[in-house]
């Protein structure tokens, strides 16, 4: 069994490791930068190591770092969190070279996952539909290319295969832009990835993003938690995510959730990870998997009663899945709102200190946050501060326990996107469950 | 006084609705007061600030963290990463420096290793090794003290 466990992240998602670990027995580092050592939830684990300085890529990012902290502390497991390295193939491979246990899965899986097209050829051969569009990396035939885009239909997104965060992206709407926009992307790409590989889509209009939740084990098992939408975005940053996700037809979902177990068991895939989707004319199109935890696991939780981080290092110490596919049951409805330190129509970065801090509170009602009175947000790191999640016998409640929460939360001395979220639950559109990816964009008037 | 335990008593201080805080411990006084001047080890830093949150600020300006001398001109050479501490290169090896002994800038002090890989941490100047703080296999933080020299 896994005794101590260093959590190799910060804020709201080592917080949440470390209450997985204080269930399950096992000792915790809390690992940190020198700006992040007086926080609170540094303070609650049995130990810390001070990693580096407050720049990221001298402490949080530093492969090294976490795994001297590892040794030091004679820790046996690494929890990479989500974001820094979580899916990082090169150091979940030295994790495990230097002796450690990886908490995610193999270097390989994270490996083929990071590159887009890699990832689709290997759910296309799983059984899994993607987004019609080239296959493959473009070649430097540009006729070739003008061919390929006619054959799957303006408009088209040209994507780089490294890519992530919006970088080497670009909409073409016809064969007119088509040549500007392949070097502009491929100058992105090889600026920003060091791999300017690009490939091609069809540019979806106003599809839903929905994710498959699965675990697998090292035994040959495999659940889906069922589904969530994710549509509420801003920039692609999701913004609201519910579970499940509502007007999806049962059968529907069932059939999605077992072909993504099917997918995981021919790629030997292990922990938890996500799968995500495009849902447009009633079909579901694969266009990622992310490799870790992520931010919006807590809604799967509160449906499932399945508690994901706990699932994760379980399965990291050799233990088989504690339920089947056949144990697990959706019941209720549950959302959660991402509380970033932001000005909520601007959604600029608004660092400093936190004066008052008052969390909300009852029946349905989880608050995940590192945060507390006289906290300081620095621009260092990343702008949640605090998810807010909600859960109802049905999504009306769930909505309205959300509406009440949000009013009660208190958090003065930076903006925050709480308004914004009260904005979204208001709006008559968004209470019938008619969002896509678009939907916040188009009400905020970009 | 270590710089931390200042910056901490400042918080403290900040936190509080005190007009002025003084502590006395052994050889070293820390006095804070409202109007913004911060007197540490005879160290006065005036500030222009009126907001309280502006004093740790202040000391950020200082440049505590680059510099970590003390007035009593003794200087403590801080790790540069998380690892071990090593005295001697080799577990029969002499140590690199005993108490007493005179360093010049550039002269190895120590070894931390990280990852299989020994990192040698020279002196920055010259100096007399006052206290190593550390033993052979100890673990060691980024930034702690391993080494204090005095000029």
């Amino acid at each position: 069994m896994i005794e101590k466990i260093v959590i190799a992240n910060r804020g709201e998602i080592a917080l949440r490791i470390l209450r997985a670990c204080r269930d399950l027995g096992i000792a915790t580092v809390a690992l940190h930068s020198e700006i992040d050592s007086e926080a609170k939830y540094v303070k609650l684990a049995d130990e810390s190591v001070c990693i580096g300085p407050a720049p990221a890529a001298l402490s949080y990012l530093n492969i090294p770092a976490v795994i001297a902290a590892a040794e030091v502390t004679n820790a046996s497991a690494i929890h990479p969190g989500y974001g820094f390295l979580a899916e990082n193939a090169a150091f979940a491979e030295q994790v495990v070279q230097s002796g450690f246990v990886f908490i995610g899965p193999t270097p390989a899986s994270i490996r083929t996952m990071g590159n887009k097209i890699e990832a689709i050829r290997t759910m296309e051969k799983a059984g899994l539909r993607c987004v019609p569009g080239s296959g493959g990396p473009l070649g430097d035939d540009l006729d070739e290319i003008r061919l390929q885009a006619e054959q799957i239909g303006y408009p088209i997104l040209i994507k780089a295969a490294a890519g992530g965060g919006g970088k080497g992206l670009r909409l073409v709407q016809d064969e007119s832009e088509l040549e500007n926009a392949l070097a502009l992307s491929q100058g992105e790409s090889s600026l920003g990835f060091g791999d300017s590989t690009l490939y091609m889509e069809k540019f979806l209009n106003n599809p839903r993003h929905i994710e498959i939740q699965v675990l697998c084990d090292n035994f040959g098992n495999a659940v889906y938690l069922g589904d969530r939408d994710c549509s509420i975005q801003r920039r692609r940053q999701k913004l609201i995510e519910e579970a499940p996700a509502f007007g999806i037809p049962d059968h529907q979902r069932r059939e999605l959730g077992e072909r993504c177990v099917e997918a995981c068991t021919e790629i030997g895939y292990l922990g938890a990870g996500t799968f995500e989707f495009l849902y447009d004319g009633q079909q579901f199109f694969f266009i990622e998997m992310n490799t870790r935890v992520q931010v919006e696991h807590t809604v799967t939780e509160y449906v499932t009663g399945i508690d994901i981080v706990k699932e994760q290092i379980r399965i990291a110490a050799s233990q088989p899945l504690t339920i089947t596919q056949d144990e697990v049951s959706i019941t209720g409805h549950s959302i959660e709102c991402r509380i970033n330190a932001e000005h909520p129509s601007t959604l600029m970065p608004s660092p400093g200190v936190i004066h008052h801090y008052h969390p909300p509170g009852g029946p349905g009602v989880r608050i995940d946050s590192h945060i507390y009175t006289d906290y300081e947000i620095t621009t260092h790191y990343d702008s949640l501060i605090a998810k807010v999640i909600t859960y109802g016998s049905d999504r009306d409640e769930a909505l309205a326990r959300m509406q009440g929460a949000l009013a009660e939360l208190v958090i003065e001395g930076v903006d925050t996107t709480t308004a914004l979220h009260q904005k979204i639950l208001a709006k008559k559109k968004f209470r019938r469950g008619v969002v896509d990816i678009n939907f916040l964009e188009r009400s905020l008037g970009h | 006084m270590d710089l931390r335990k200042v910056r901490k008593l400042i918080e403290i201080f900040n936190a509080s609705n005190l007009s002025e805080l003084e502590i006395h411990e052994g050889e070293d006084s820390i006095r804070l007061n409202r109007t913004l001047t911060v007197v540490a080890d005879q160290t006065t830093v005036q500030s222009a600030a009126h907001l309280p949150s502006d004093v740790s600020q202040t000391l950020k300006d200082i440049d505590i963290d680059d510099d970590p001398a003390d007035d009593d001109g003794t200087f403590a050479v801080l790790s540069p990463m998380v690892g071990t501490f090593f005295a001697a290169a080799a577990p029969t090896d002499d140590p690199f420096v005993k108490v007493g002994d005179e360093v010049s800038p550039g002269q190895p002090l120590c070894l931390i290793e990280a990852m299989k890989i020994f990192n040698q941490i020279e002196a920055e100047r010259s100096g007399t090794v006052l206290k190593v703080l550390k033993q052979n296999g100890d673990p060691v933080e980024y930034g702690e003290p391993l080494v204090i020299l005095s000029e």
